[in-house]
């Protein structure tokens, strides 16, 4: 079982991406007490509250977009479509560095970085994977 | 001629737990001079899609689990750490040699590699992982215990697809 042309690069690299992605969420996940704390020392009470939330929430919509189009990766109606499959890659690869350069650097959370990275490396890809799903769906049905 | 020994391998060791299931004939001669017998492809594509992205995972694993290896340096005494890393090798060499099995045994619908295959998962593997997964919880190394997960993943995915497929691909050869 070999993967013909292009294939044999694009869905292990999205594989590898996507569960990279995955890996520093939920790593960032379990440990949100931890890279919380510098943040919350700086800033006094009332914001404390703010930017747990942001943390949390923000961490937590990327996961779900992310396992939202794993489940679509994995069950094969999105998994070769090329352009998608670019996209997703670029998009992904680029949020896990993001994200382990601001776990390593310390990023300070006073800087919206977290809601850039889900609008920018999981939202769009997630809008592309709903269009491939419409098209999915369209084509299923018209047959 | 690698392949045929591998195989002679692995007919005497299945032999030995399943006495007669090296009568199976390995080949499809049964089915020449008979052309009413249709069969279907039993190869699972479930299967292979995990073991595929198994193998894909494979060097990511393996670096983590060294990484966190060497990093538990400090927390054991010289015994505990080197039964440790008696368990960390044998696990990296059995994860190799299982997603071989499994793949070709897969892919050529053959009985013996399949149940070696689902034999070193479940016995061997998977009392492995579960130990090495125990000490990094107890240590809460995030890194490893999610590597450790989605690596046990696939494993029970392999596990329950591979049961229904080694039973189809036994009841195919079986004439």
């Amino acid at each position: 079982m070999v993967l013909r042309g292009v294939y044999s690069v694009v869905i292990p690299t999205r594989f590898l991406t996507l569960l990279a992605h995955f890996f520093i969420l939920v790593c960032l996940l379990w440990d949100k007490e931890e890279n919380l704390r510098l943040c919350l020392l700086k800033y006094v009470t009332e914001y404390a509250g703010y930017f747990h939330n942001e943390y949390v929430i923000s961490l937590a919509l990327s996961l779900t977009s992310v396992a939202f189009e794993f489940f679509g990766f994995l069950s094969g109606i999105s998994m070769f479509s090329e352009l998608h499959s670019l996209l997703s890659i670029v998009c992904h690869s680029v949020a896990a560095f993001m994200w382990s350069i601001s776990y390593i650097e310390r990023w300070d959370c006073s800087s919206p970085y977290s809601w850039y990275l889900f609008i920018f490396c999981s939202g769009l890809p997630l809008t592309s994977e709903l269009a491939v799903f419409i098209s999915f769906i369209r084509r299923v049905n018209l047959r | 001629m690698g392949r045929q020994s591998v195989q002679n391998v692995l007919e005497s060791f299945s032999d030995r737990i399943f006495p007669g299931l090296s009568d199976i004939p390995q080949d499809f001669s049964f089915v020449s001079g008979q052309s009413d017998i249709v069969y279907d492809v039993q190869s699972s594509l479930v299967l292979q899609m995990s073991l595929y992205f198994n193998l894909v995972y494979y060097p990511v694993w393996l670096a983590i689990i060294l990484a966190s290896f060497v990093a538990k340096h400090q927390c054991f005494g010289w015994f505990s750490y080197l039964l440790l890393g008696i368990g960390v090798s044998a696990c990296c060499v059995t994860e190799a040699t299982r997603i071989y099995l499994g793949m070709s045994g897969n892919l050529s619908e053959q009985v013996a590699e399949l149940s070696t295959f689902w034999f070193t998962t479940l016995l061997v593997q998977l009392p492995l992982v579960t130990i090495i997964l125990i000490v990094a919880l107890s240590l809460s190394q995030i890194l490893e215990i999610v590597a450790l997960s989605i690596s046990s993943l696939l494993m029970a995915v392999q596990l329950c697809v591979s049961f229904t497929t080694l039973r189809n691909v036994a009841r195919l050869r079986q004439f």
